[in-house]
């Protein structure tokens, strides 16, 4: 039997109070509040509480994952109904919370430059993206890295729906598990590129540094060999230039395609 | 099983002979194993930090980075337990209890003779075939932290000096710790803290960090240990920062040419860190509590941030969970008084409080470092699993 355990997070995330001293963009229920500073100075809030705040959205996420987990290591089939509607319950707050992040950004967080690589490139990976503000950059790595993790870990129970953060049309179309696959891996697919593009535009050391975990899931979910080629030099470059360990993480995306 | 060679009895005329390990101010030198290669370079330090408040050994080698756990037998003989098994002898008073028996390799142990005068040699078989010597050269020396440098004389290492058994670095370098410090202070404002940086609109830890340094030396060292593994881990290839520039200015150069083993100096700043951070936990237990009814001071925190930035740096699946308990262990340490969790003084206070800079910077940082932790501590535990 696996045993899966996961770990919480150290920081207590329901402690609002703290974290709302500390800068954090939400109102006082614990809603994402983007537009309104809970700083005493008036004023828009700062981009770098704009990303910290996408933080506390990527400690929650990896809680429910760690709750999830543990719930299903228990082998306690008592209150399964019960665990898997709150499971329903904090996955959809996520989305919706995420979502709501999303909407709320500022033009800052748009990228500055974009252009198309020649044809020779990798299929999907064609695209350099860059952003005048570097912190940006990689806030939207992990951006696309929460999305990324909320999908990896939707609930069963709600694979055939559609989450209220979806297109109408989308909603519109039935679903069966084959579409539900297929529009997942696109999703996922998109969500990789995005990470990927940004990386591939060479941002500054510090970006690179944090793009670690982003570039893993992202080659977590591309299947093209040339495609996965990419991330792995963008990989191992940053551990050649910067000295920050990325090998472990390149030895784990080997293991998972089977190379 | 044991390898039967002693090192202890090379003949020094052989060119061949296995350097025997020097035990000499706190610093043993030499190499540990036959195999070892010849420049490489070992320090090992006493510091206070035992279960008991035992002196702890570890080793700095340029191929043994790890550092070693130490059982202190009694105030004579000191094991090493891993990686290398290694027995010696150790004349320096440790003013503990001798009774204190708290390892099972006793018996490997040659009783040492009393007379622990200038030079005793003792020769000890340890595991794995590695034969050690240690030439007591001298009584370990009380050393001190060595602050001639710019500042006042910050309150940490005056407090308790003669605890801090501080290993002299002539022998390697004769470039002064000052020109040191400040080669690796420029570093970590100029690459890693800007790294610490990323996300925070101030520059909390590329602006504030060498300023904070003028006056503490744990956020010093924690900065410099940071900077110096960080360019270990490229080989010394230093990015220049600030634009093209005709001529570098002498801080930002290393003064000496060749390969420097800057990891070398990683791990002595981070020991000379973890030394203080050390006493200032075991200090704060009366220290006066802040607004937020908070023990220690930012500073601290933000040392520790650097401190788990440094363990980060090379965390590999593997030292993943090795990590990760050092890092968990500082912030239990810090965190045991509440330290992120405001509980605002009962009397009501005029104005909202607003957490200092230097917390909210430590604050965002390590709750990143939480969420990383949590992610890789996962995905880790996937990796076990599916490989049964």
């Amino acid at each position: 039997m696996l045993v899966i355990t996961r770990k919480h997070t150290r920081l207590n995330l329901d402690d609002l109070g703290m974290w709302r001293a500390m800068g954090l963009l939400v109102d006082e229920i614990g809603f994402i509040s983007l537009s309104n500073s809970s700083e005493a100075s008036e004023g828009p809030p700062r981009d770098d509480m704009t990303s910290n705040t996408l933080v506390w959205l990527l400690c929650k996420t990896a809680n429910f994952i760690a709750t999830n987990s543990k719930a299903a290591s228990n082998g306690d089939h008592s209150d399964i109904a019960a665990d898997e509607d709150q499971q329903v319950t904090t996955w959809r707050a996520l989305d919706i919370e995420i979502t709501a992040w999303y909407n709320g950004l500022p033009d800052t967080f748009q990228p500055s430059a974009r252009i198309t690589l020649p044809d020779s490139s990798p299929p999907n990976l064609r695209w350099e993206t860059w952003y005048a503000n570097s912190m940006c950059a990689s806030t939207m790595q992990s951006y696309h890295m929460a999305r990324m993790l909320l999908l990896i870990n939707r609930p069963a129970k709600l694979l055939l729906e559609c989450p209220p953060s979806y297109s109408p049309e989308a909603a519109a179309h039935r679903q069966d598990l084959l579409s539900v696959y297929r529009s997942m891996q696109t999703e996922l697919r998109n969500h990789a590129i995005e990470i990927c593009s940004i990386a591939q535009g060479r941002p500054d050391d510090s970006a690179r540094v944090h793009m670690l975990q982003p570039l893993y899931f992202a080659g977590r979910c591309l299947t093209d060999t040339k495609d996965q080629e990419v991330v792995i030099e963008l990989m191992n470059n940053i551990e050649k230039d910067l000295g920050w360990a990325t090998e472990y993480r390149v030895k784990q995306l080997f293991q998972e395609w089977g190379t | 099983m044991s390898n039967p060679h002693r090192v202890a009895n090379a003949p020094d005329s052989d060119g061949d002979a296995i350097p025997r390990l020097q035990f000499s101010d706190s610093k043993i030198s030499g190499p540990l194993q036959e195999t070892h290669r010849r420049d490489a370079r070992h320090q090992v330090h006493l510091v206070p930090g035992g279960p008991l408040g035992q002196p702890l050994l570890r080793i700095h080698g340029y191929k043994y980075p790890q550092r070693v756990s130490v059982t202190c037998l009694d105030t004579f003989r000191i094991i090493l337990t891993s990686p290398l098994l290694v027995v010696f002898v150790n004349d320096g008073p440790q003013g503990e209890d001798p009774a204190q028996q708290h390892h099972a390799d006793a018996e490997a142990l040659d009783e040492p003779s009393q007379d622990t005068g200038r030079r005793t040699t003792a020769s000890n078989t340890t595991t794995a075939g590695h034969d050690v010597s240690l030439e007591i050269t001298e009584p370990p020396a009380v050393g001190r932290i060595d602050e001639s440098e710019i500042g006042h004389p910050s309150g940490t290492s005056s407090n308790t000096p003669h605890e801090i058994r501080e290993a002299t670095t002539a022998s390697r370098t004769d470039i002064g710790e000052n020109r040191e410090t400040s080669f690796f202070l420029r570093h970590f404002s100029e690459t890693p803290g800007r790294w610490m940086d990323l996300f925070d609109l101030d520059c909390y830890y590329s602006r504030q960090v060498p300023v904070l340094a003028r006056h503490n030396l744990l956020v010093k060292y924690a900065a410099c240990a940071f900077a110096a593994k960080q360019l270990g881990q490229v080989h010394g290839n230093k990015a220049v920062r600030g634009g093209v520039a005709n001529k570098l200015s002498g801080m930002e150069r290393w003064p000496e040419r060749g390969a420097i083993d800057f990891n070398w100096f990683g791990m002595k700043y981070y020991d000379k860190s973890i030394l203080l951070l050390m006493q200032y936990i075991s200090e704060g237990t009366h220290a006066h509590r802040d607004s937020y009814n908070r023990r220690y001071n930012d500073e601290i925190i933000v040392a520790a941030t650097i401190l788990s930035c440094y363990e980060f740096l090379t965390a590999t699946t593997a030292g993943w969970s090795r990590h990760l308990d050092g890092t968990q262990s500082l912030l239990r340490l810090t965190n045991q008084d509440d330290l992120f969790q405001f509980q605002p003084s009962p009397r009501p206070s005029p104005v909202p409080l607003t957490p200092p800079k230097a917390l909210r910077a430590a604050f965002w940082n390590f709750a990143r470092q939480d969420f990383l932790a949590s992610c890789e501590l996962s995905q880790a535990t996937c990796d076990v699993t599916s490989n049964r």
